[in-house]
């Protein structure tokens, strides 16, 4: 164990302030404690388990359930789930973080029945993936009314998932539609969602904790793996270069101005990789493409402790 | 001779400055942290990652080299001392990577140069020479590192204490042994607040490493399988007791880890449809952690699930991993298919 406790108490009252310096004082004590992210990971793992489980219940018991039985038990289990989170905003309550999860489960239980529902019923015909932009909607609707950001972003990913876009590492280079191109489309969906930010631009810029956020985080994302996935294709690598270093010279500007540490290192990560990349197509050689590539990242090392120095001073 | 490194005042002032944001200032003014430039945990991860990739890179502009791991591990050690000695960095991620792999590429090649088939001696050189990167940087994940490749060392050697064939339980109790004296020492008050973070690591790996070498032992034999789960729930018990008592996050964590563990020797005891086990294990562990954040919520002193700070990176990580388990969008719903969905997409994403 260690304990802090002794560097706190050389702290002078008048530099720090009060408060901040009698809470940190009883952390140290261990006056008191948070269990906090442990429930957190216990939450997130639970509920990822139930939906894994359910969508295995679904595949093993289709013919000996029934498809009518199997939604109207996903469906149920879905609405008890959103009667709790409605409960407790009837009761003008705090929405706890248990609840949170709660209703992160409900929505994730009913993508399921309705994506299920549509695969077994074609209830939409040809136009299959809409169900995609109706789930969006109704994920983003749900976010708004129980206030939350992990509602919106499961409504942000089925907006994208509609755009033909998933969010997971490593599709900017496996579009799921290469034909009408990622790039393009990953664009689409951070331009939306930078659009979806300018409604919240009321919020503090610098809590992190509001609507405005997610849009901006989702938005970010989205755009360097447009702009990768552009450079990735041989026809638009260029456009996908510059739309690279516009975005991180947007992005990290944003992150210096707004004292989000995450945007400085979005704009220097996924710029460092489009340009290693880019030096690998173009150059061709082995050793000369390694050499060239040392020097990229080198250069991008001294500008993140470049970038962090400034941000400490805007800070400070 | 002095090695570049925080002594324990000034990494006990840096881990305040970390630890309390809004007393950053209050702390940096006193310069009690000296030059000492630290990083947040996102920021130490795109370090960490920029420093692999320049690894590789100079492994690719060494290639033509005579002895290209030992002139480039050699510079790579160079490089990272440089870091710290220089910008005085420190947990910055960048000169833990490069530290990593240059120690990691010298051992490799005095290795090749040994001629030696003894794969446990290898596994152990390597392991030493992750231990000192580890106790060089002060760094918990290669320290705790090490001592996982220590325990495939012995699960590889040749001979046996305990009898033929009994190395991976040889390993499994080296590691339990570890982890409980780990959790002993973790007691104990130390003034650099790193070497406690090195016991977290082996409180934290060390039983699931120790379960795994158990089930590993007796693949398939329901005995092995009981002592596997009996040892989950003695570490899971043993370690929500002492995190609970000393107020430490690490016991609880490895705590969490050991309740997975028990839930696997479970499905592997009754045989279940995986399904239920997952519906059941899920729906259990959501009912007993919302209840616990209902009963600790409110609580202003001892044990509560109130937030107490401010973390950018857990708010992130959430975010991440909503937009993980959410349906992905299927190429064709034309017809049902019975892949049951991904992992976490709880067959939501129409690939049924």
């Amino acid at each position: 164990m260690h304990d802090l406790s002794e560097e706190l108490r050389v702290l002078s009252p008048d530099a720090a302030n009060d408060a901040s310096l009698s809470k940190a004082l009883r952390l140290e004590g261990r006056e008191v404690f948070s269990i906090r992210a442990e429930l957190l990971v216990a939450l997130y793992v639970a509920v990822a388990t139930l939906v894994a489980g359910v969508g295995l219940l679904v595949k093993a018991n289709l013919d000996r359930i029934g498809p009518v039985a199997l939604l109207t038990g996903i469906f149920t289990a879905s609405a008890i789930c959103y009667a709790f989170a409605l409960r407790t905003k009837r009761a003008k309550r705090e929405r706890s973080l248990g609840l949170d999860y709660v209703l992160l489960l409900g929505a994730l239980l009913f993508s399921s029945a309705v994506a299920y529902a549509e695969v077994q019923f074609h209830l939409l015909g040809d136009g299959w993936s809409r169900h995609l932009l109706l789930l969006a909607a109704w994920h983003l609707l749900t976010a708004y009314l129980f206030r939350s950001r992990l509602l919106l972003a499961v409504a942000l990913t089925a907006f994208a998932g509609w755009l033909g876009v998933e969010a997971r590492l490593g599709t900017p280079f496996d579009p799921l539609y290469p034909m009408l191109g990622a790039g393009p489309r990953s664009l689409l969906c951070a331009l939306v969602f930078w659009l979806g930010s300018r409604f919240h631009a009321q919020e503090r810029t610098d809590s992190g904790n509001g609507f405005r956020d997610v849009y901006r985080q989702f938005a970010a994302n989205f755009g360097f793996w447009g702009a990768l996935a552009l450079g990735a294709d041989s026809s638009t690598r260029w456009i996908g270069a510059v739309t690279l270093l516009v975005l991180a010279v947007v992005v990290g500007r944003a992150g210096l101005v707004e004292r989000r540490e995450s945007f400085l290192l979005y704009a220097v990560g996924y710029s460092t990789i489009g340009l290693v990349w880019l030096e690998s197509l173009l150059l061709g050689s082995f050793l000369f493409t390694s050499w060239i590539g040392l020097f990229t990242v080198i250069g991008a090392v001294m500008l993140l402790l470049k970038l962090r120095a400034r941000l400490k001073e805007s800070t400070a | 001779m002095n090695i570049a490194r925080p002594t324990v005042t000034e990494e006990r002032w840096l881990l305040l400055a970390d630890r309390y944001r809004a007393l950053r200032s209050a702390v940096e003014a006193t310069g009690n942290g000296g030059a000492w430039k630290t990083t947040t945990p996102l920021g130490r991860g795109l370090g960490f990652l920029l420093g692999l990739f320049g690894t590789s890179f100079l492994a690719g502009a060494l290639s033509l080299f005579p002895s290209p791991l030992l002139v480039g591990g050699l510079l790579l050690i160079i490089a990272a001392e440089w870091l710290v000695a220089k910008r005085r960095v420190v947990r910055s991620g960048i000169e833990e990577a490069v530290y990593l792999c240059g120690a990691i590429a010298v051992a490799v090649q005095l290795l090749l140069w040994s001629d030696g088939n003894n794969e446990a001696l290898g596994v152990a050189f390597i392991s030493t020479a992750v231990l000192l990167a580890g106790w060089r940087l002060m760094n918990l994940l290669f320290t705790t590192l090490a001592a996982a490749g220590y325990s495939l060392a012995i699960a590889l050697a040749g001979g046996s204490l305990l009898g033929s064939r009994m190395n991976t339980l040889e390993a499994g109790i080296a590691c339990a042994v570890l982890a409980i004296v780990a959790l002993v020492a973790g007691g104990r008050q130390w003034r650099r607040p790193s070497h406690d973070q090195m016991l977290d690591g082996l409180v934290i790996v060390m039983p699931w490493l120790a379960y795994g070498w158990l089930v590993t032992y007796g693949w398939g034999r329901s005995a092995s399988i009981w002592m596997a789960l009996a040892l989950a729930l003695g570490f899971f018990t043993v370690n929500v007791v002492v995190g609970v008592k000393r107020r430490r996050h690490a016991p609880l964590i490895s705590a969490l880890g050991s309740l997975v563990c028990a839930g696997y020797a479970l499905h592997e005891l009754l045989r279940l449809p995986l399904h239920w086990m997952l519906i059941v294990d899920g729906a259990l562990l959501l009912a007993v952690a919302v209840l616990l954040d209902r009963r600790l919520r409110n609580l202003q002193v001892g044990v509560t699930s109130r937030k107490l700070d401010e973390s950018a990176s857990l708010d992130l990580l959430q975010l991440a991993g909503a937009a993980h388990i959410t349906p992905a969008p299927a190429a064709t719903p034309a017809s049902v298919q019975g892949q049951g969905g991904e992992f976490g997409g709880g067959g939501a994403s129409g690939r049924f």
